[in-house]
C-alpha cells in the first residue's frame, strides 16, 4: 500500500463536503428519495433541469415527474429487485408545464445493516442532444429519399412514370398527406400541354377539378418566381381571390398546410410545379422545403434528360423517316428508268423487226408487182371458153393479191406505208364505221360509240385509221367468242410531260384519244407486251397472221401518234390510240368548201409514163391505154422531158419516184410543172421511204399509188387526180 | 350534145330574145330553168322551179337563185350571194362541173348540178344569164354506195380475218347492187323526161 493509499480514507470526507460535491454537478439532477419516492434531497442540477427548488420538492413524491404514473413505482421495485431501475430515456415533466428528454437511474441507498433506506434518482438532460440526432435523422432519411429517387430518375426514360417517382418522393420528404405534380409535356406538332400525376390520394379525388390555373397562388410556382409554403394556406391574403371560386373548390381535398416548388429547367423554363399538401396546419417547415427543392433540382436534371432523349430521338426518327423516303424515291425512281429503259428497249426492238420487214417487203412489193400485172393481163386476154386457165390465173391472181396485201401490212407495221393524211374528224368517221363493224362483227357484239363533243380534229390517212379501228375491233370479237360489247369512244386528250417520259417517241401534248374496248377475256402481262410484235399470235393457226395490232402499232407511230394496251384477265381490253391534235382546226372546213364546187369535167386525156423498170411499166401502160387514154412512155427523167417539150397535149404525169439517170421523179415532176403549170402528177412507190416522202407521210397535195397496185386501182387513181381541181 | 345543153340552148335563145313562145316552150321542160337580168334579180322560172324548191319563187325580189336555202356537198351552209348563180353573174363566164344541195321548206334536199351562164345581146353586152337545176340526187346516192363498196374492199386489204372478208366482200356487192339499182332508176326516169 503506498503512502497515498494509505493516507486516502473516505470516511473521512464529511457530509458537508458530499453535500457540496453533490450540488456542484449542475448539468445533472440528483434527487434523493425515502424508501417510498418521497424527496429527500433535491440537486441544484434538479432544480436547473426541472425548474423546481429544494424546498418546494422535499416531502414530495417524484411521480409529479413522470408522464406515465406507473413509471415510478416500477423504478423503485426494479431498483429494490436488481439495484437499478429505469435506464430508458423519455420525456419528464417540467415545473414550467414544459418536458426534457432526459436519461437517468434509479438506485437504491442501504444502510450499514444493507436494509434499503431510500434511493438515489440521477437524471441527466438530453434534449438538446436528442434534438441534433432527431435532425440529423431526418436529415439522413431526405438524403436518403433524394438518393433514392435520384437513381430511380436517373434510370428512367419514361417521362410519365419519373414523374410519378419526383411526386411519391416528395410526398415522402415533406410529410405531406397528399402530393401532385402538375408538368407541361410536348406534343408531336411540339406544342405544350399539361398532365399530372398524384401521390397519396387517388386520381379520382383530383380527376373532378380542371387544371390548376395561373392564379394568384399557384402563378409564383408557374411562373417559377419561387416556392410558396404557408402554414395554413387558408389563411394567405393571396387564397381564394380568384373568381369564380372562394378556396378550394367543393369536394376538393381539405389543405391546410401548403408546400409549392416550381421545377425549372437549367434553361430557365418552367417544367412544372410540386405541390404538396396536408389537412393539418404547419406541417412544412423549412427542412420540407429545403427537400423539395433538392428534389425538384433532380426533377428537372431527369426531365431535361428526358425530353433531351425525346427530342434525339425525334430527330433520329425523322432522319431515319428521310433515310427510309430517300431510298424509297431511289427505289421509285430506279423502276422509272427501268421502265424507260424496258420502253425503249421495246421500241428499238420493234424498230429493228420493222427495219427488216420493211426491207423484205419492199423487195416482195416490187416482185408481186410484175406478178399481179402480168396475171391480170394474162386473165383479162384469154379467151371466154378457156375456163380452167381463166380459174388458174384467176386463183394465181388472188393469191399474189393476198401476198401484196400481207406486203401491205408488213410495210405498215415498218413505218413504211405511204399514208395520205388529211384534216379529219374522227367522229364522223367512226359514226360512218360503226354501222360497218356491227355489220361485220355479226349479231353477238353490241358495238356502241361514245363520242366527245367538241373533239379536236386531226391528221391523219383516214382509210388507214378505218382500218386501224377495223383490226381492234376484230381482236375484240375474237376476245369474245359468246358475244359481248365493242365500245368506240372518242376523247380529247392530253399527255404530259410524265407520261410521255415513260414511252420511247412520245411526245407531249393535245391529242384526239380514239378507244376501243371489249368486254371479253382480256389478256395477261407478257401478251400485253407483246401483242405489237408482228406474227405474235394468240389466235388458232389459219386465224389471222397476228399482223393486225402490228399494223396498227406501225400506222399510230407513223402518224405522230401513241397506241397504249389496258388490259386484265377476265376483264376485257381496251386499246386507246392517240393522234396528234391537228394545229389549225379551220383547214378541214376550207377543204370540204373547196370539194362543194367539185369538178366533173371529162375529155379525153394523155398520160405519161415514166418508169425504168420494164416490166411495170409495160403493164401500167396497158392498163391506162384500155382504159382508153392516149399514153406515151418514157424509162427516165430526161427522156420524159424531151417527150413533153414535144407533145402538144398532156395532161397527167405518172411517174416511178425513182429513177435511174440522176432524177427522181420529183424532180421530173417539178420541171415538168415548169414547162407545163397545169400538168398533173401521179407517183407510184413499192417503197415509202424515199425523197418524196418527208418524214414517211407525203407531202401535201402529192399524189400516190402504191405498188402492186391492180388495174381498178390505177383507173380510179388516175381518174381522180385528174379530176381534181378541173 | 348532151340533153340539157339542148335545153340551155333553148332557154338561152328564150331569153335572149324574150319571146313570150320560146318562155311558154319552156314552161313545158322537166327540168327548173329560170333566168336572171344583169343585178341577179328572177326575171322568169318555169314552173319545174316549183317542184324542184318546193316553193313559189318570187319575180324581181329574189336575187341569185330560186331555191329555198343552199348548202355545199359537206353540208355548209351556202349563202345565195356566192353561189353558182352568183359567181357566174359577178364574173360574166359560165360555171360548170360542181354540184351542191337544196332545201326545200319541207326539209327534203336534193342535190344538183347548176349550169349557170350568162346572157349577152348581140352587141356582146351582158344581159344577165340562164340557170338550169340538173337533179342530180340519184346519181349521187349510186355514188355513194359504190364508195361504200370501195371503202368495203379497201378494208378487205387490210384486214386478214376470213370472216371479215367474206362479210365486207358480201356488203360490198350489196352497195354495188344497190348503185346499180339506182343508177337504173335515174337512167329510166332521164329517158322518160327527154
Amino acid at each position: 500500500m503506498s503512502d497515498a493509499m494509505a493516507r486516502f480514507r473516505p470516511e473521512a470526507i464529511s457530509a458537508s463536503e458530499w453535500r457540496q460535491i453533490v450540488q456542484s454537478a449542475t448539468e445533472t439532477a440528483i434527487i434523493s428519495t425515502d424508501p417510498t419516492g418521497k424527496v429527500t434531497s433535491w440537486s441544484e442540477g434538479a432544480h436547473r433541469i426541472l425548474g423546481w427548488t429544494e424546498q418546494e420538492m422535499l416531502g414530495r413524491s417524484l411521480e409529479c415527474l413522470f408522464p406515465d404514473p406507473n413509471q415510478l413505482s416500477r423504478e423503485l421495485r426494479d431498483a429494490t429487485s436488481t439495484g437499478r431501475g429505469g435506464g430508458q430515456e423519455g420525456w419528464r415533466q417540467c415545473k414550467s408545464g414544459g418536458r426534457v428528454w432526459a436519461a437517468g437511474e434509479m438506485h437504491p441507498i442501504r444502510g450499514d445493516d444493507g436494509a434499503i433506506t431510500g434511493f438515489v434518482k440521477i437524471l441527466r438532460d438530453r434534449t438538446a442532444n436528442r434534438a441534433a440526432e432527431e435532425t440529423i435523422a431526418e436529415e439522413r432519411r431526405a438524403l436518403e429519399i433524394l438518393n433514392r429517387a435520384g437513381s430511380a430518375l436517373a434510370a428512367e426514360t419514361d417521362l410519365h412514370r419519373l414523374v410519378q417517382i419526383v411526386t411519391d418522393a416528395g410526398v415522402e420528404l415533406s410529410g405531406a398527406e397528399f402530393g401532385a405534380f402538375f408538368y407541361n409535356v410536348l406534343d408531336n406538332k411540339g406544342e405544350s400541354y399539361m398532365l399530372y400525376t398524384l401521390s397519396g390520394a387517388p386520381i379520382e379525388a383530383f380527376s373532378k377539378f380542371p387544371m390548376p390555373r395561373n392564379t394568384a397562388v399557384f402563378a409564383p410556382t408557374f411562373t417559377g418566381e419561387g416556392i410558396v409554403r404557408s402554414d395554413d394556406i387558408t389563411k394567405d391574403p393571396r387564397y381564394g381571390k380568384n373568381a369564380p371560386r372562394k378556396g378550394m373548390p367543393e369536394g376538393h381535398l381539405p389543405v391546410r398546410s401548403y408546400l409549392a416548388v416550381p421545377v425549372m429547367s437549367r434553361t430557365g423554363e418552367v417544367l412544372g410545379g410540386l405541390f404538396f399538401g396536408h389537412a393539418t396546419p404547419g406541417m412544412f417547415d423549412e427542412r420540407s422545403e429545403r427537400g423539395l427543392e433538392g428534389l425538384a433540382a433532380e426533377a428537372a436534371v431527369a426531365i431535361d434528360n428526358v425530353r433531351l432523349a425525346q427530342e434525339q430521338k425525334r430527330a433520329e426518327d425523322a432522319l431515319r423517316e428521310l433515310n427510309a423516303g430517300l431510298e424509297q424515291q431511289v427505289a421509285e425512281r430506279t423502276a422509272e428508268l427501268r421502265a424507260n429503259e424496258e420502253a425503249l428497249r421495246q421500241s428499238q426492238k420493234m424498230e429493228a423487226v420493222g427495219q427488216l420487214t420493211g426491207g423484205v417487203a419492199h423487195d416482195f412489193n416490187n416482185l408481186l408487182q410484175v406478178i399481179i400485172g402480168n396475171l391480170d393481163t394474162i386473165e383479162r386476154a384469154l379467151p371466154e371458153e378457156s375456163a380452167r386457165l381463166r380459174r388458174a390465173a384467176n386463183q394465181a391472181l388472188k393469191g399474189a393479191r393476198r401476198a401484196a396485201s400481207l406486203t401491205q401490212r408488213l410495210l405498215a407495221f415498218s413505218r413504211r406505208q405511204p399514208l395520205d393524211p388529211k384534216p379529219a374528224n374522227v367522229n364522223a368517221l367512226v359514226t360512218s364505221l360503226s354501222e360497218l363493224v356491227h355489220r361485220t362483227l355479226g349479231e353477238t357484239v353490241a358495238v356502241e360509240t361514245v363520242l366527245a363533243a367538241g373533239l379536236w380534229q386531226v391528221e391523219v390517212d383516214p382509210n388507214e385509221l378505218e382500218a386501224a379501228i377495223l383490226n381492234l375491233a376484230v381482236n375484240a370479237r375474237d376476245a369474245m367468242p359468246e358475244g359481248g360489247r365493242l365500245t368506240i369512244e372518242t376523247a380529247n386528250s392530253h399527255i404530259d410531260e410524265a407520261y410521255a417520259s415513260n414511252y420511247a417517241e412520245v411526245t407531249p401534248g393535245q391529242y384526239v384519244c380514239i378507244s376501243v374496248s371489249d368486254t371479253g377475256k382480256g389478256m395477261d402481262d407478257g401478251t400485253v407486251a407483246r401483242a405489237f410484235e408482228p406474227f405474235f399470235t394468240t389466235k388458232p393457226v389459219g386465224r389471222g397472221t397476228g399482223l393486225g395490232l402490228s399494223q396498227v402499232y406501225g400506222f399510230v407511230k407513223q402518224s405522230g401518234g401513241h397506241v397504249k394496251i389496258y388490259s386484265e384477265v377476265g376483264h376485257g381490253t381496251t386499246v386507246k390510240i392517240y393522234l396528234p391534235r391537228l394545229a389549225s382546226d379551220g383547214l378541214a372546213e376550207e377543204d370540204a368548201a373547196a370539194d362543194a364546187l367539185a369538178a366533173d369535167a371529162e375529155s379525153e386525156e394523155t398520160i405519161l409514163v415514166v418508169e425504168d423498170d420494164d416490166d411495170v411499166r409495160t403493164y401500167s401502160v396497158d392498163v391506162l391505154r384500155e382504159l382508153g387514154y392516149r399514153v406515151i412512155e418514157a424509162h427516165d427523167g430526161p427522156s420524159a422531158l424531151r417527150l413533153l417539150e414535144r407533145q402538144t397535149r398532156v395532161d397527167l404525169l405518172f411517174t416511178d419516184v425513182v429513177l435511174p439517170s440522176g432524177m427522181t421523179g420529183a424532180q421530173v415532176a417539178e420541171q415538168a410543172r415548169a414547162l407545163r403549170p397545169d400538168l398533173k402528177v401521179l407517183f407510184t412507190t413499192g417503197y415509202a421511204r424515199n425523197a418524196i416522202i418527208h418524214q414517211g407521210r407525203l407531202e401535201k397535195g402529192v399524189k400516190l399509188i402504191t405498188k402492186p397496185f391492180a388495174s381498178n386501182d390505177l383507173a380510179a387513181k388516175v381518174r381522180d387526180v385528174l379530176d381534181e381541181g378541173a | 350534145m348532151t340533153p340539157m345543153d339542148a335545153i340551155l340552148e333553148r332557154a338561152l335563145g328564150a331569153a335572149s330574145v324574150g319571146a313570150q313562145a320560146l318562155m311558154e316552150a319552156l314552161d313545158q321542160l322537166p327540168a327548173a330553168i329560170y333566168v336572171t337580168d344583169e343585178d341577179g334579180l328572177i326575171t322568169y322560172f318555169n314552173p319545174a322551179c316549183i317542184d324542184f324548191t318546193g316553193r313559189r319563187p318570187e319575180v324581181g325580189r329574189d336575187r341569185w337563185c330560186v331555191t329555198w336555202r343552199l348548202y355545199t356537198n359537206a353540208g355548209e351552209f351556202l349563202p345565195h350571194d356566192q353561189c353558182p348563180m352568183a359567181v357566174a353573174i359577178n364574173t360574166q363566164r359560165p360555171i360548170r362541173g360542181v354540184t351542191a344541195v337544196a332545201e326545200r321548206p319541207d326539209g327534203t334536199r336534193v342535190v344538183f348540178r347548176p349550169y349557170p351562164t350568162p346572157i349577152f345581146d348581140a352587141q356582146g353586152k351582158f344581159k344577165g344569164a340562164v340557170n338550169i337545176l340538173e337533179d342530180v340526187t340519184d346519181e349521187v346516192r349510186a355514188e355513194d354506195f359504190r364508195a361504200q363498196a370501195r371503202r368495203c374492199h379497201r378494208l378487205v386489204n387490210g384486214i386478214d380475218d376470213p370472216e371479215v372478208h367474206e362479210a365486207l366482200n358480201r356488203m360490198a356487192e350489196e352497195y354495188e347492187a344497190k348503185a346499180a339499182a339506182v343508177e337504173e332508176e335515174w337512167k329510166s326516169k332521164a329517158r322518160l323526161a327527154f
